[in-house]
């Protein structure tokens, strides 16, 4: 039976992956563990493991910077691939990562994360 | 359809001569806009997603440039912004302090009722974007 935690998770990637340009979600951990994810694409899921703790990274070096010291979101944009954006939840013991299909969707997708995440 | 695309949908339809009508955050990024599919017929005579994108990231350039002496000599930020030519014409107006939104218009359209429209909109998406 899953828990109310398990279920809450999986209800946050669900609701970013049905954000319109938004072709991969992953909910993933400090130690880089995928926690939940909704994507079709296997590989652009790797990837977005492999980059996740370098990010949480970084957004804890520019925590600093902050106002608030709260992580900060961040998004990678690529000459070759598709952009990443990558917002701390639950204090930032997580990441929530999203892949958009182009650069014209980060707008979009860093608007409805913010109302997803209550950011 | 999101109640975002409904409401800029809605929006689009009171304006005649409206081009597109679009929602962007004062990060100047692009949110929604409507017509939403690059290929819609209605979005013949709109600027192309890249430029509309520009377009965006200097309303919001704008929009921080009038926040100065010009905001200062009113006694409140400047909340709209209009920009004229012989073919057209864009309207900006602010939603909340990080969001605003964009009517792109063109030589048909009334600016009174656009201007109108504008207030209404914000009036809306202020409340739906809580």
């Amino acid at each position: 039976m899953e828990s109310t935690e398990d279920v809450a998770t999986e209800a946050l990637v669900r609701a970013a992956r049905e954000v319109r340009g938004v072709v991969a979600a992953a909910l993933i951990d400090r130690a880089g563990a995928v926690v939940a994810a909704e994507s079709d694409d296997q590989a652009l899921l790797e990837q977005m493991q492999l980059t996740a703790t370098s990010a949480l990274a970084a957004a804890e070096a520019f925590s600093d910077l902050t106002p608030d010291g709260a992580p900060p979101n961040l998004t990678a944009i690529y000459d070759d691939g598709q952009p990443l954006l990558f917002a701390p939840v639950s204090g930032g013991d997580m990441t929530l990562v999203l892949a958009v299909a182009s650069a014209a969707d980060i707008g979009r997708a860093r608007f409805q994360l913010k109302r997803i995440t209550g950011g | 359809m999101t109640d975002l695309e409904d409401i800029l949908a809605r929006s689009w339809a009171h304006v005649e001569g409206c081009r597109v009508v679009a929602v962007a955050g004062m990060d100047g990024l692009l949110i929604e806009r409507h017509p939403a599919k690059d290929d819609d017929p209605l979005l013949a005579g709109a600027p192309e997603p890249e430029t509309l994108a520009h377009i965006v990231a200097e309303v919001t350039t704008l929009f921080g440039v009038a926040s100065g002496a010009m905001s200062r000599e009113l006694g409140s930020p400047v909340s709209e912004l209009v920009a004229l030519g012989e073919t057209g014409g864009y309207l900006a107006r602010r939603i909340n302090p990080d969001l605003f939104c964009l009517f792109v218009t063109g030589p048909s359209a009334d600016l009174t009722n656009v201007r109108s429209e504008a207030e209404e909109l914000a009036r809306e998406l202020s409340g739906a974007l809580v």
